[in-house]
């Protein structure tokens, strides 16, 4: 989980949970702490999702401009989406990685 | 150029860059006009790449800047001429500190090193901005540079050993140019990459492709027209957002090549002209009549076309794309409303397009208004049949229109020669149909089609310049295809027919 800890990850973070409280989504960082317990991998299993967030860093680098801005783009879209309770992945690790590749790519392309 | 950056209102050019004690950053000085001895550092540039372990001096290599709107930060390609490697092209993200597209590798780091160390100064011939900065800060050197601009390192000895200025380096790259613009890569020569079309599409790199290869200008590729295209290619094309333009732009190219021609075949005539044998006035008839044939636009289209397929496919997906804009285009209601209007030559040219065999010799405009009149007959002539109905009636707009097509070369030459010229269309359609007979059928086509899709563009341009998103495929395919006629040119054999 080398990944999580890349400044680009906890940037990313960061701005996603300033989204998600300046629309009242949560109402402070003790609520995330509160939602990390309840994560879930939605039947994938650990390695399968390892492997797909590596594919996801895989094609960020070799098709972006600015590789260091949209790993943190992703990244904003992945944890705005993980603590959503509008969103389709709400608290699903492996499920939001497609919801934010789909948001990246429409956002770069 | 050098780098200026402007610090407290005031601009200061830099004259030196130098690596700090710990080789994160390099330092640029500013020059004092006043005391040329004194240098005083500004700012920082943060240096990601370790100091090159082989010799390495950066005057034996030169940088060019270009724009390219979506250069991947980790696409490193290698720049070579023939089979030999010139230098090296990236993303100038590649040169921040947190980038590893260029660290990695330890040629690749040697070449970001000196490009970075080249670019803190400004050391290239390409546009250099002026960016803000604060005194004391440190910067990535993306910061004074455009975001889509992609730093290509050349070798110095790549013009010759004995070309040592930058305007060598500069001749040496414009006669390359169409190899980078082919991939989307437009040369910053006086200005950023800021105004540059976000439009077009070109030709993509391959997953594994490893290198851009280098091709100059064909050695038989005229002067006059290899100058034009270097101004199209750096002033205006980069800048132009609508198609219908960029197509007459690069069409410009095949009326340039033609152009050219057409002074050779008229000092082809003038040289047999004075031959004793064309003294009698049956010979010289023939002669002018020879001449004729070989002036018209379509006539040296054809030739031009025959003696730039090789391989055969060279002006394929050209001829293609005119005819898939044939189609739209004709489809569109008002040009069909202004079919029925206008004097027309219809019946010969479409008679000429559909390669039906009885083309009318007389009357070549009439008054009333045909309805299309497209032989139900498979036709015999070039064009294949199953393309035969939609350009019956794409020919229709482009010489309803009651006006010539842009050809009145072929009138001075009569008005020179004393001789009758007809009228553009009416004598091309003559003309081309002999024209055929001397070339293969399939290149005859390739230019009638391009010819058509040119008059129609032409005499349509208000209708067209609504039609932008259809007519984006078919400037890009004109583009391409001029850029490879442009690097392949092979002059086209000049000689009066029948003589």
């Amino acid at each position: 989980m080398q990944v999580f800890r890349k400044p680009q990850v906890l940037s990313g973070f960061g701005a996603a949970l300033g989204k998600l409280k300046d629309f009242a989504l949560i109402r402070d960082i003790d609520e995330v702490r509160e939602l990390s317990r309840r994560l879930t991998l939605s039947d994938m299993p650990a390695d399968e999702f390892l492997l797909l967030m590596n594919k996801e860093m895989a094609w960020i680098t070799a098709n972006t401009k600015k590789i260091g801005s949209a790993q943190r783009m992703f990244f904003l879209f992945y944890f705005r989406d993980l603590f959503n309770p509008q969103s389709d992945s709400y608290l699903s690790v492996s499920g939001s990685i497609a919801s934010a590749r789909h948001k990246l790519q429409s956002q770069l392309m | 150029m050098t780098l200026k950056l402007t610090i407290d209102g005031k601009d200061s050019l830099i004259g030196s860059a130098r690596l700090d004690q710990s080789a994160e950053k390099w330092m640029l000085c500013t020059l004092s006009p006043d005391e040329p001895a004194e240098e005083r550092e500004v700012c920082g540039v943060w240096n990601p790449f370790s100091f090159p372990a082989s010799d390495c001096d950066p005057i034996q290599f030169r940088i060019a800047l270009f724009t390219h709107r979506n250069w991947p930060e980790s696409q490193v390609l290698s720049l070579q001429e023939g089979s030999r490697s010139v230098g090296l092209i990236f993303s100038i993200q590649a040169l921040t500190s947190g980038s590893i597209a260029l660290s990695e590798n330890k040629m690749w780091n040697d070449y970001g090193f000196l490009a970075l160390s080249k670019l803190c100064t400004g050391d290239t011939f390409c546009h250099v901005g002026s960016p803000q900065i604060s005194y004391g800060e440190t910067y990535d050197i993306s910061e004074f540079y455009d975001d889509d601009s992609v730093v290509a390192i050349f070798q110095r000895s790549v013009c010759g050993s004995q070309t040592t200025s930058e305007e060598d380096f500069r001749g040496y790259l414009l006669n390359r140019l169409p190899s980078f613009v082919r991939y989307g890569l437009f040369l910053q020569l006086e200005e950023g990459g800021a105004r540059v079309r976000q439009t077009g599409s070109f030709e993509a790199f391959r997953g594994e492709q490893l290198y851009i290869r280098l091709r100059a200008f064909s050695s038989e590729f005229p002067n006059s027209t290899r100058l034009f295209m270097i101004d199209l290619l750096t002033r205006t094309d980069p800048y132009e957002e609508h198609p219908a333009f960029r197509f007459f732009l690069y069409y410009q190219v095949f009326e340039s090549l033609l152009q050219e021609m057409y002074e050779e075949y008229y000092a082809a005539f003038g040289l047999l002209a004075v031959n004793p044998k064309f003294r009698r006035a049956s010979a010289m008839k023939d002669l002018v009549e020879g001449l004729q044939k070989t002036l018209s636009e379509k006539y040296r289209l054809a030739v031009l076309v025959g003696a730039n397929r090789r391989t055969g496919d060279e002006f394929d997906s050209l001829r293609d794309g005119c005819e898939e804009i044939l189609k739209v285009l004709v489809e569109e209601p008002i040009v069909a409303s202004t079919l029925a209007t206008a004097p027309s030559t219809v019946p010969t040219v479409l008679a000429e397009v559909v390669g039906a065999p009885t083309t009318p010799e007389t009357p070549l405009t009439t008054q009333a208004a045909p309805v299309l009149p497209v032989d139900p007959q498979p036709a015999a002539g070039p064009m294949p049949a199953e393309q035969a109905p939609f350009a019956a009636e794409a020919i229709a707009p482009v010489v309803l229109q009651g006006e010539r097509p842009t050809e009145s070369r072929p009138e001075e030459a009569g008005a020179a020669t004393g001789a009758v010229v007809d009228s553009a269309p009416s004598h091309n359609a003559k003309a081309s149909t002999k024209a055929s007979t001397e070339g293969s059928d399939s290149e005859t086509a390739h230019a009638k089609v391009l010819y058509l899709a040119r008059n129609l563009l032409f005499h349509s341009f208000s209708k067209v310049t609504r039609k932008g998103e259809d007519l984006e495929e078919l400037a890009d395919r004109m583009a391409l295809t001029i850029y490879d006629l442009a690097i392949e040119y092979k002059k086209p054999p000049i000689s009066l027919p029948g003589l």
